[in-house]
């Protein structure tokens, strides 16, 4: 690192001055982000769009020399910033200290910005040394200019500054680093916005993924966070650029802003400026500035992102172009024909070097040969840069006629035609395969063809056929995985999928797939050590979205949990999930595994076009895989009972008619080029003698009676979606809940044709006049829908129940434990008739998995205790025998959320408790009687150490029943005797049982409060606490239900306590 | 408010430029190593030239013509080096500081290189002439040829060919006013005959007779068939102006670009 150091100030120097001029340096600017109230993302894209101007004039060829260079720098407070803009002539001595400790340049430029429709940015041109104002001024701007000027985002405001600085054509941008001082590893920093993140997480994954591509720079996984976990920033300050040197390879950070004019606050213009920031020294050594603009309704503006994409990383793989260059230096020489230049040129388009290829291609034309490979080359350049479909189509289909036999140019024929949803590419990349079964690209464009379409099988076969033939390619694997995972077949992800993974334990998105498969197959342990391991893997960014539970708490819950700081937010999400934990006895969490996969799958299924999911993916995190699903373009498949009963309901509850047909997509009315059909409502309008028979009629008055809202066949409108009558206009899926919420459809449309991917289909404009009222359309509109059902129920879960364990009875009591513990025994006992049997060897057995769990009042702590145990089975009296156990857990006294799960693992059976229990405290202070545990015998003869109480063996009796000739035993434990001054303590216990009455009615005489049995005697001890276990005879007690009181007296200190507890007394 | 201070700003910065000559003693030390035929020294003092490249072009020193005779002189130090590829950027950049310039700052003799410097700034002006010949359109030089015979010609560059239909032009043009004047004259004359003329009472009715309704009608239908003769001339040649962009296009200079 150090060495770079003294590279990059041995090229400052070089690069700032000519040869002969090596001691004049040049000036260094910093460009403050200007200060803009009313819109902050407009006054730092402004200053980074200045700055980039700056930069593009930075360089004087004629010297040789650079006038300045721009540098990174802290910001300024608005205090100071205020403070700035009042200057005339010259800095206050007590403003320009602090300026220059925050600035490290010579020269500051700063702004600020005021609106009255047209902005005016007052500009701040400081000399740092000196103190003085060297140019003052306003630039105007005006985001209508964009249009009725035909100018880029920012240009008119840069143009004007430009002017008036008096650059012109003499000046230029800074060269290129020589190869030794080009940044290798770059770190990629999200851009800044605060309006249109999502939109910028669109543009930065095709950054990303276009310089990774290009293969010029390599982009580090991760990015730099403040202490807030912010990572959109503004500027990268001494301590950002520090902590990127420190923590990462990086020798250069990418960062920039990114901007958007539109009407509405729309985004119809996009503008990112990007710039490369030395970590080390805060130069900026590169900047460029890409625009794109939607000029019709049907621009995608997925392809408007593209073309600004491939603007900004074009341009940096021109700035890197030597080291290229370098790599490409036997290609160049061999170029001498036709085949050599279209060689080059390839090998430039992939690096993104679009210029040098296509003079390349251009040369390569020239010549005999290599036309075909040069034709579709040109072709993808002309794609790449988003230019014309045809035009592109045209050269690919020239490369065909010239050479036949060329089948990459049927494959990116194919692709391009695929990549515009036309099914035409199919036939090209059929046509390719028929001349070569072993072309793979082909097969793969087939793949991720059927892929998109959700045809699995067909998808799964081209893909499979492709990893025979490129069975490296871990990018293929992973989409054969989510195949695969959609087929659930299970078997062939062992076969295809898991082995990759345990080859290639560093490619993290194979790590889930299996993941899911193990999750899918209650392999929980196994999936949990898996998606860990995947977590640990991806950068925090992707990271954060598998732990961000705000997609799944309730809308009330977000301001909350989002004012947290980062180590209360994860206290908060542990108990969060230990509260959704479904059994919390096992030690992992089917709950969030289920949170995990749904989120990953929101990643690949529902984030191809939008960062980090569209609203599908917000639906599908909160509530799973949709009953019936439905799509435009799909074959639609006819949906259950219940499915259609919610659909009708929300249907009767919408319009004024009923369907026409089946209701197998949206409810909601979505654009379609006609509404319901003019015949029909004259139909219903002739039968008004039927209006009170129509079901539909809920005696509303219509809403529309006015004529703007009079549906015109011929007109765009808005109408639902039947099997028979599917008018509809724009790209719809429709999602039904059965149990949501008493059933919910939400319709998706995709208006903004790929920017934001599928909203909510929109309230319509122009409402359909079969609509009941305006009221319903707000309340069933999907975006209300979807509000309404996550504050009723913000998430769903729906766990397959195992088979149920018939019976199995429990106890929980508690004694002393350790310091300022207490002893929880929850003992329980299962007939041995409802657990399956299996002889090992000579021995009948049933296997338990026995769990327990003791989750405190607010799950901030969980006490788990899980193991798996024999017994052997007395076959000759399955009937009447039983399993007994019991398990210990010490914990603080409080409230907790008990689990108690048995799992007869042989049969699959479980059985779960779930209660809130008291744990009692047991101090030091005063006399203390514990819990009575009813048992089944006390002994002195140890024989199942689990049951050793003292020197005996008490086995507890969870059924807490007893039958007649039988003793009634129990056990319990009294402390805190106090002893006399012979140091013995003296105590009485009583012992009594009386009936419970259940009797109905008024006693005229009060309760009964006599016991059927008692009992009292004293003893004598010498040991400050004592166990007790007593029987009591029964002989005298009533059949039923029981209570068992005793009472301790401390005879030394006068002390008295009491408990009791319940059982049943059988005759 | 900012209006005045730039205004001010510029004004001092304007009057800066007028006072902000190569200092003496730096011409004299660039002289001394040119003529030395140390070159990277002589290019080092010009280029150190206080003010010569400030932080942003409006504080550059000195401004305009002064400024392109420095970056005159330091593209013939770069000739005189044969470095030709940093002499292009310096013709580029002095090009567009002053496209007339053809002297230096230095007071130097003519040498290969200063010949060199200037001839190619004349290229550069050359260039930049035929650059704007091929931006000229057929309807630009049509439309201008229509309004002035040989206009076009001039805008697309063929300058004799423009003198020529200029010249053409103007003698048709004179000749038909002529004539015109002639018929004029001769129409006024008949339309001034008298019949009084005729002598009725010394007619003899022999050839001797006076005719001169008949001569002066004559002699003006004569001098119309001139004058309409003349006119079609005119006309021919203005449309011939005209219709000559057919079949010239922009004018080819001839364009060297020896060293670029």
């Amino acid at each position: 690192m150090r060495v770079r150091l003294i590279l990059l100030m041995v090229w400052v120097v070089c690069n700032t001055a000519s040869p002969v001029v090596a001691q004049n340096t040049a000036h260094r600017i910093a460009v403050m982000p200007f200060k803009s109230v009313f819109n902050p993302d407009y006054g730092a894209f402004m200053a980074d769009r200045i700055a980039f101007e700056l930069y593009s004039h930075a360089h004087v060829p004629a010297l040789s020399r650079d006038r300045f260079v721009l540098v990174e720098t802290d910001t300024l407070s608005h205090n100071l910033q205020d403070q700035l803009q009042k200057i005339d002539r010259r800095v206050p001595a007590q403003l320009l200290e602090p300026l220059r400790q925050k600035v490290p340049a010579n020269y500051l430029l700063t702004g600020s910005i005021t609106s009255t429709g047209i902005h005016h940015i007052d500009i701040l041109f400081l000399d740092l040394t000196t103190g003085e104002v060297v140019w003052k001024g306003t630039v105007r701007d005006n985001p209508s200019w964009v249009w009725t000027h035909n100018r880029e985002v920012g240009e008119t405001p840069a143009l004007e500054m430009r002017q008036q600085f008096g650059f012109g054509l003499g000046e230029t941008p800074p060269p290129p680093l020589a190869v030794e001082l080009l940044p290798k590893q770059i770190l990629f920093q999200p851009l800044y916005t605060n309006t249109f993140q999502a939109l910028a997480a669109d543009c930065e994954t095709r950054l990303r993924t276009t310089i990774t591509q290009d293969g010029i720079f390599t982009l580090i996984p991760g990015t730099l966070k403040n202490g807030r976990g912010h990572q959109r920033f503004v500027r990268l300050n001494q301590r950002l650029r520090t902590q990127a040197n420190e923590t990462t390879l990086a020798d250069a950070v990418l960062c920039g802003s990114l901007l958007t004019f539109g009407k509405d606050g729309g985004a119809d213009n996009i503008a990112i400026v990007l710039r490369l920031v030395d970590v080390n020294t805060g130069l900026i050594l590169w900047m460029e500035a890409s625009n794109g603009r939607r000029v019709w309704r049907h621009d995608k503006m997925s392809d408007i992102v593209s073309g600004v994409v491939a603007g900004l990383t074009e341009n940096l793989s021109q700035f890197g172009a030597d080291i290229a260059e370098t790599a490409l230096t036997e290609l160049r020489t061999q170029a001498n024909d036709g085949e050599g230049w279209a060689r080059l040129g390839s090998a430039y388009l992939h690096r993104g070097l679009l210029r040098q290829a296509e003079e390349a291609f251009e040369k390569a034309l020239t010549f005999a040969g290599g036309h075909a490979i040069a034709q579709s080359g040109m072709g993808q350049i002309i794609l790449r840069r988003g230019g014309d479909f045809n035009t592109a189509v045209a050269s690919f289909r020239a490369a065909i006629s010239k050479d036949p036999d060329y089948l990459e140019a049927y494959c990116y024929l194919a692709q391009a035609y695929l990549d515009r949803d036309m099914s035409d590419g199919e036939a090209y990349a059929a046509e390719a395969l028929k001349r070569d079964p072993s072309f793979s690209l082909a097969w793969r464009i087939l793949g991720d063809w059927f892929l998109s379409r959700e045809q699995d099988r067909e998808a799964r076969d081209s893909y499979q056929k492709y990893l025979a033939l490129e069975p490296d390619d871990v990018d293929v694997a992973e989409r054969l995985g989510r195949v695969l995972l959609r087929l659930k077949d299970y078997a062939q992800i062992d076969r295809l999928i898991a082995p990759i993974q345990r080859a290639k334990p560093e490619i993290a998105n194979l790590v889930p797939i299996v993941a899911i498969k193990n999750l899918r197959v209650k392999r929980y342990q196994e999936a949990t050590r898996l998606f860990n391991r995947f977590l640990t893997q991806v950068d925090l960014r992707e990271r954060s979205l598998f732990e961000d539970i705000s997609t799944v708490i309730p809308e009330f819950e977000h301001a909350v949990y989002a004012g947290l700081s980062d180590a209360q937010k994860k206290v908060y999400r542990d108990r969060f999930w230990r509260e959704k934990d479904p059994d919390l006895s096992s030690p992992h969490n089917e709950r969030q595994l289920i949170h995990f996969e749904r989120v990953w799958i929101a990643r690949q299924e529902f984030g191809q076009e939008v960062h980090p999911w569209d609203q599908r993916g917000a639906v599908y995190i909160r509530y799973g895989v949709p009953d019936y699903r439905s799509r435009s373009g799909w074959t639609p498949t006819l949906p259950s009972t219940q499915v259609q009963q919610v659909k009708e309901r929300i249907y009767r509850e919408l319009y004024a008619f009923p369907p026409e047909g089946e209701l197998i997509g949206p409810v909601f009315p979505v654009r379609s080029d006609r509404g319901i059909s003019i015949s029909q409502e004259n139909e219903f309008a002739a039968v008004g003698q039927e209006e009170e028979n129509n079901p539909f009629n809920d005696g509303l008055e219509r809403n529309q009676t006015d004529g703007q809202f009079t549906n015109n066949s011929g007109q765009e409108s808005y109408a639902p979606v039947t099997l028979q009558n599917d008018h509809s206009i724009v790209p719809w899926e429709s999602w039904v809940y059965v149990d949501i919420d008493g059933g919910l459809v939400f319709d998706f449309t995709k208006e903004m044709g790929g920017m934001s991917g599928y909203d909510f289909a929109p309230i319509p404009p122009i409402l359909p006049t079969m609509l009941k009222s305006t009221i319903r359309v707000a309340e069933y509109a999907p975006s209300i829908s979807f509000e309404r059902a996550v504050s009723n129920q913000a998430d769903n879960f729906r766990q397959q129940q195992p088979l149920p364990l018939k019976t199995f009875y429990y106890d929980v009591v508690d004694f002393r434990g350790g310091a300022q513990r207490t002893r929880v025994d929850v003992s329980f006992s299962v007939p041995l008739e409802h657990l399956l049997i299996v002889t090992d060897g000579k021995r009948p057995q049933v296997r338990l998995e026995k769990s327990v769990a003791l989750a405190d009042s607010n799950y901030a702590i969980v006490y788990r205790q899980a193991k798996a145990v024999s017994f052997d089975a007395d076959t000759a009296q399955v009937d009447v025998s039983e399993i007994v156990d019991v398990i210990r857990q010490d914990v603080p006294p409080g409230t907790y959320h008990f689990t108690l799960t048995l799992k007869d693992v042989l049969s699959g059976r479980v059985g779960m408790l779930k209660r809130e229990v008291e744990i009692e405290a047991y101090g030091q202070d005063k006399l203390v009687l514990s819990d009575l545990m009813l048992v089944k015998s006390v002994s002195d003869t140890i024989e199942d150490v689990r049951f050793r109480r003292g020197s005996q063996q008490v086995i507890p009796n969870p059924t807490r029943t007893y039958q007649s000739g039988q003793d009634l035993a129990f056990y319990c434990e009294v402390y805190n005797l106090t002893k006399n001054e012979f140091g013995q303590t003296n105590y009485k216990v009583t012992t009594a049982v009386k009936a419970i009455d259940q009797r109905a009615g008024f006693r005229p005489f009060g309760a009964n409060e006599q016991p059927e049995v008692a009992l009292s005697f004293e003893q004598v001890g010498d040991l400050e606490w004592e166990r007790l276990p007593l029987a009591v005879d029964l002989t005298n007690a009533q059949t039923g239900p029981n209570r068992l009181i005793v009472i301790i007296e401390d005879l030394v200190s006068g002390q008295r306590i009491s408990k009791e507890t319940s059982f049943e007394y059988i005759p | 408010m900012p209006v005045f201070f730039i205004i001010i700003f510029l004004g001092i910065m304007g009057g800066e430029a007028q006072c902000g000559e190569l200092p003496p003693d730096t011409k004299a030390r660039a002289e001394a190593a040119y003529l030395q035929q140390e070159y990277d020294e002589a290019f080092r003092v010009l280029a150190e030239t206080p003010g010569l490249l400030g932080v942003v072009p409006i504080l550059d020193q000195p401004k305009d013509k002064a400024r392109a005779e420095i970056f005159f002189d330091l593209a013939r130090i770069r000739l005189a080096q044969k470095d030709t590829a940093q002499a292009r950027a310096i013709l580029d950049y002095i090009f567009q500081l002053d496209r007339e310039a053809r002297k230096g700052a230095l007071d130097l003799a003519e040498d290969h290189a200063y010949l060199e410097t200037r001839s190619q700034l004349s290229k550069l002006r050359k260039r930049e002439r035929q650059n704007n010949l091929s931006s000229t359109t057929f309807m630009g030089a049509a439309g201008r040829s229509l309004v002035l015979p040989g206009w076009g010609q001039l805008y697309r560059g063929h300058r004799k060919r423009a003198f020529a239909f200029m010249g053409v032009t103007a003698a048709a043009a004179v000749y038909w006013f002529s004539a015109d004047k002639a018929y004029k004259n001769a129409y006024d004359a008949y339309r001034a005959t008298q019949v009084g003329e005729l002598r009725v009472e010394d007619r003899t009715g022999t050839s001797s007779d006076a005719f001169p309704f008949q001569e002066r009608f004559e002699n003006a239908q004569s001098k119309a068939s001139r004058a309409n003769m003349a006119l079609g001339i005119l006309a021919g040649v203005w449309l011939a102006g005209v219709f000559d962009h057919v079949i010239i296009g922009p004018a080819h200079l001839g364009v060297e670009i020896p060293i670029f």
